[in-house]
């Protein structure tokens, strides 16, 4: 689980800092933060755990505008397993702002170094805190990212694992493709590619599938199952099986994109809740309130919030909507803001409530600031 | 498509974990329950509760096939005085106040949800006067709320050192029909 991170010198993000739990709702207006918050773990999932080169996954255009540093920083605490982590990585932009490189990365465990590069030297560590051996390293790519699984650093595996767990996503149903050419490990950022992270997530949880087919029929009325179909070589269509009535047998398969956007984001909601991967999922989902309707954002919020632990390891969730407000912000809501185009600031209340009030409302009104 | 089964109108988010678990139990699913906006702000939820409670006490008696859950501390109050607290609320609303006909479940743990969670985290008699820490993480009751179906479906029968706010509030949920 992701408990804390610290950005620098990230769009609006400056000498930022949000600690999380397992359930959180990310608030605010339009421009305060809170999707740069989401990008930064995409950015970082990129980096740290799928070979993106340090200039590819920070590039130069997203130093803040109101900074002249060249430098960034980022950092993570995560707890795995109930163990403690702490990632942190430093980058330097060349003054044409063309090139980057790494000037810092570590890794600690329990406050104990597994991993540390600097001046273009890494130290590595075994698994009891023991030094191992020092290497020159390349200065444009993640060290910790780099290093294969070993017996002697499972501590370092484990951190990786948990980041390759980050699911970060803003569902866009209609670019959802209705087909796939291939397995996908990972969901794109607005889950163009969901049949074909299904078609992965589904071969490797098989036993999952009676358990989301059974919450889908409770969520999504008439629903029946999903079947992936052969449509050309290689190729596979996502079918969704739809009862005419709750007495009728009669199973009606609609091609993915005959279904509508609301229909697409839930199904495509509670597969990424109830198909979790070998390792365990953080959600980190950029509004995904957005397309459904009035009565399915409550259902989606409890489920969402009763698999944590379970068969997820946290959610965390941008939204604007109404009835997230109200249902979750009081007790779980991180706030942010900004003066003008000045850097976000993020608290864990609103600056004000207004008693008898709704959240939403105060909040449709712009009263929760002074 | 039917409409939600139960309106749930709480204090707070412990009190809406617990009581949503527990009616998963009961076949109860996260789109039967809808719980009412959540209170925020310096007033209490109790307040909170009060002032809502007319309107839709009102309004769940338009409708033949859904239930209102009300949870309400009773905090230093007796569950009486809080039930009687929410009769006043409805005379100042021009309400009519709730009669054994209605389809209202009316729940006042004392001193709050804490109390019963303490009890049923062990089983062992509680003091309702008495503050109870709150629960680490809100979805650590799910076992209290196992527990406490265990005891209404399996048994039948509250155990002997149940604290009496929980004796009431189960007497009022056998109106729950489904």
């Amino acid at each position: 689980m992701l408990t804390r991170l610290y950005a620098d010198n990230f769009r609006c993000l400056v000498n930022f800092e949000l600690a999380l739990d397992e359930t959180n709702v990310l608030l605010g207006p339009n421009g305060s933060g809170k999707t740069s918050v989401l990008d930064v773990l995409s950015r970082m999932q990129k980096f740290i755990v799928r070979g993106a080169r340090v200039s590819e996954a920070f590039p130069a255009r997203d130093l803040s505008l109101t900074q002249t540093r060249e430098e960034q920083r980022f950092e993570l605490d995560l707890t795995v397993g109930g163990d403690a982590y702490s990632y942190s990585v430093g980058i330097e932009h060349a003054p044409d702002r063309r090139r980057a490189r790494i000037s810092e990365e570590t890794l600690r465990h329990g406050g104990k170094p597994i991993f540390s590069f600097g001046n273009g030297v890494a130290q590595l560590y075994h698994d009891d805190y023991a030094p191992g051996s020092t290497t020159p390293f390349d200065l444009s790519q993640s060290g910790v990212g780099a290093l294969y699984e070993r017996h002697d650093n499972q501590k370092l595996t484990r951190f990786k694992r948990a980041v390759a767990g980050f699911v970060v996503a803003s569902p866009c149903p209609p670019l959802f493709d209705s087909e796939a050419r291939s397995e996908d490990e990972f969901i794109e950022p607005l889950m163009g590619n969901f049949v074909g992270w299904y078609r992965h997530a589904a071969q490797e949880n098989m036993g999952a599938i009676s358990r989301l087919f059974e919450t889908l029929r409770e969520v999504l009325p008439g629903f029946d199952s999903l079947n992936l179909v052969e449509s050309g070589e290689g190729v596979r269509a996502l079918k969704v099986g739809f009862r005419r009535s709750t007495d009728d047998r009669q199973v009606d398969r609609y091609g993915f994109d005959q279904l509508s956007d609301g229909q697409r984001a839930l199904l495509a909601l509670y597969c990424l809740i109830f198909l979790p991967s070998n390792r365990r999922t953080s959600l980190f989902l950029d509004e995904p309130d957005n397309y459904l309707a009035l009565r399915e954002v409550q259902p989606l919020l409890v489920h969402l919030a009763e698999q944590c632990g379970d068969l997820l390891e946290q959610a965390v969730i941008v939204s604007h909507h109404p009835v997230t407000i109200d249902y979750l912000a009081g007790a779980k809501g991180r706030w942010f803001s900004r003066d003008g185009s000045g850097p976000a600031r993020v608290s864990d209340r609103p600056d004000r409530t207004i008693d008898g009030l709704p959240l939403s409302e105060t909040v449709a009104r712009g009263w929760e600031t002074p | 498509m039917s409409g939600v089964s139960i309106t749930l109108l709480c204090e707070d988010s412990q009190t809406d974990a617990f009581v949503r678990r527990f009616l998963r139990r009961r076949n109860f699913g996260a789109r039967d329950v809808r719980t009412l906006p959540l209170p925020a702000g310096r007033r209490s939820g109790e307040q909170w509760v009060r002032e809502r409670y007319p309107a839709e006490l009102q309004a769940v008696r338009d409708r033949q096939d859904a239930y209102l859950i009300v949870v309400t501390d009773a905090d230093d109050h007796s569950t009486n005085e809080r039930r009687e607290q929410l009769d006043a609320e409805c005379g100042k609303q021009d309400v009519p106040v709730r009669t054994g006909n209605d389809p209202v479940i009316l729940v006042v743990p004392r001193r709050n949800i804490e109390t019963w969670l303490a009890y049923l985290d062990t089983g062992n008699p509680v003091d309702e006067r008495e503050r109870h820490p709150r629960l680490k993480r809100e979805r650590d009751c799910d076992r209290h709320a196992d527990s406490l179906f265990r005891m209404c479906h399996r048994e039948q029968r509250l155990d002997e050192a149940a604290p009496p706010s929980l004796r009431e509030a189960c007497a009022e949920y056998r109106k729950l029909q489904r």
